[in-house]
């Protein structure tokens, strides 16, 4: 039965293509600043952040503060409920849960 | 084939079974496939609801913005097919341009606290139906909870349906027509023994074999031994008979020569009654022979067996050569070695002596033996220069009836010969010779109707 399954990735190819790209060109800056040392690679930073809150990330921001890098990941929970992360970027320290 | 056949009636059971098992697995399959295509299909949309989740933010007066939206065209084209709506506790509701002048019901809250995605049919903005997936998510503490929905007309999938069920279809007929001769060729196979106990038992009817050879399989080997069992039981009680038969006759051989004997003696006293008694006893032998030989050709009846005339008829007429009054005679013997009587050669050796001893004692100066004919079929013929028979005599005889009562022996050879070449799947034909005598022709197969 491989067509059948062939039908089913497509299908899958089809609505993954419905999900959005960001948009801006921040993974150019993202890329830059992991050249430079500046930030450290996002699956530490998600470790770090899944540390603290467990389940799904539905969105991840790099935003520059007064020369600091700090992530900002939503992570929303097994029971519903939408928490945001902030971590430096630099020493993976979170900075603040809401 | 004939609605009996065994081998139709498994094929075709075993074809009925092979496809309603297809239809059932194709059944089966494509239940399977539907689950896991709305399965997969769900995951796709909580992606989306997931991502909205991400993007909900309410501003610092309230009002609920997305930041970004999803990207799909189908979320953009007016009944685009493809969907989402994120309504707040307040009645702040954002939907996707494909909603248009449309909005999504949104469904009644689970009980509990259960975020886990909720999966669901509901009704889409152009009478269509969504596969929806519904997730309440809380964004910021005291805010209630949001409600997302991301939903996919199910007649997008259909198309994906459509197609398997073309593929599936195609291909289930072919694996059960494939599987229905693979099965027909074994049931062939299965049945292969039966073929080949024909061939013995064809094989014992021509007399090649006296029982049925061969190993066969341990199913149809009980069959085979039972079976010779029976020719063998049969054959058994068969050579009683004959035996019996024969004793009846060599025992009554000896009274009917004293009853004889004695008919002769008073012949000179009473002349009628010793006629009578003569007569009567030689009708007693004829009968008794004629049993005899009845006997001896039913005991050969099922295995035919074949016996090479030339030798046969050589032998008899230097037997009968040898006989006194025979100088006169002059045989002439015209048998090609190729003719074969289906008989045993003892069958043919009582059938001709019985011909050319008739014709040995009727004939005059000469008597001709011919033959014709190959394995299968074929003709002897007997032919004297004697008196000959009336045609209503010969057909007398035809049917078994004595029709010389006054000479001792004649008519019981002819209807003795009659019954043995029936027996053995020949017919005994009487005739006028060319010589004006009598001609006895043995031909063979007889015809199936006379």
């Amino acid at each position: 039965m491989i067509r059948p399954l062939a039908i089913l990735a497509a299908a899958a190819l089809a609505l993954g293509a419905a999900l959005p790209a960001l948009g801006d060109d921040d993974q150019d800056e993202a890329r830059r600043a992991l050249e430079r040392g500046e930030i450290r690679p996002l699956e530490e930073v998600l470790a770090a952040a899944r540390a603290r809150v467990s389940g799904d990330v539905v969105k991840i921001e790099l935003d520059r503060d007064d020369d600091l890098w700090v992530y900002e990941i939503k992570i929303l929970t097994p029971s519903g409920a939408r928490r945001e992360v902030e971590i430096d970027a630099r020493s993976l320290r979170v900075l603040e849960v809401d | 084939m004939t609605g009996r056949s065994l081998r139709l009636r498994l094929s075709l059971a075993a074809a009925g079974l092979i496809a309603l098992a297809l239809v059932l697995g194709g059944a089966g399959l494509f239940l399977i496939f539907d689950a896991a295509l709305d399965r997969r299909t769900a995951d796709e949309l909580d992606q989306t609801a997931r991502f909205l989740a991400g993007q909900v933010a309410f501003g610092a007066d309230g009002a609920m913005t997305l930041e970004q939206r999803p990207a799909d065209p189908r979320y953009a084209a007016p009944y685009g097919g493809l969907y989402w709506q994120v309504d707040a506790a307040d009645g702040q509701r954002m939907r996707s341009r494909s909603l248009w002048d449309k909005a999504l019901d949104t469904p009644p809250r689970p009980e509990g606290d259960d975020a886990e995605p909720q999966t669901l049919d509901i009704p889409g903005p152009d009478g269509g139906t969504l596969l929806a997936v519904a997730r309440a998510v809380q964004v910021s503490e005291p805010r209630p909870p949001v409600t997302i929905l991301v939903g996919l007309d199910r007649r997008q999938l259909a198309a994906s349906r459509t197609e398997v069920l073309r593929l599936l279809a195609p291909t289930l007929a072919a694996l059960a027509v494939a599987l229905s001769l693979a099965m027909a060729l074994f049931v062939h196979r299965a049945l292969l023994p039966f073929r080949a106990l024909r061939d013995d038992l064809g094989g014992l009817r021509e007399g090649r074999t006296t029982t049925l050879p061969g190993r066969y399989a341990d199913e149809v080997q009980p069959l085979v031994d039972d079976l010779n069992a029976l020719l063998d039981q049969r054959a058994r009680a068969l050579k009683r008979a004959e035996t019996q038969a024969a004793d009846m006759a060599h025992g009554l051989k000896t009274p009917l020569a004293v009853l004889s004997a004695l008919g002769r003696r008073i012949a000179p006293l009473a002349p009628a009654e010793a006629a009578e008694i003569e007569r009567q006893a030689e009708a007693m032998s004829a009968q008794a022979t004629r049993a005899l030989a009845r006997a001896r050709a039913t005991a050969a009846g099922l295995e035919r067996r074949g016996a090479a005339a030339a030798p046969v008829v050589r032998q008899i007429a230097a037997a009968l050569d040898r006989l006194p009054g025979s100088e006169r005679l002059d045989w002439r013997i015209e048998t090609p070695d190729i003719v074969v009587f289906p008989a045993s050669e003892g069958e043919l050796f009582e059938i001709l002596g019985a011909l050319m001893d008739n014709a040995r004692k009727w004939g005059r100066r000469s008597i001709v033996v011919s033959a014709h004919g190959n394995r299968d079929s074929g003709a002897i013929t007997v032919a004297d220069d004697g008196p000959g028979m009336a045609a209503d005599e010969r057909a007398r005889i035809g049917r078994g009836v004595r029709w010389d009562e006054t000479t001792p022996g004649t008519g019981f050879g002819l209807a003795i010969a009659r019954d043995l070449s029936e027996a053995a799947g020949a017919r005994l034909k009487l005739g006028v010779s060319e010589f004006g005598g009598l001609e006895a022709t043995v031909s063979w197969p007889a015809p199936a109707a006379d």
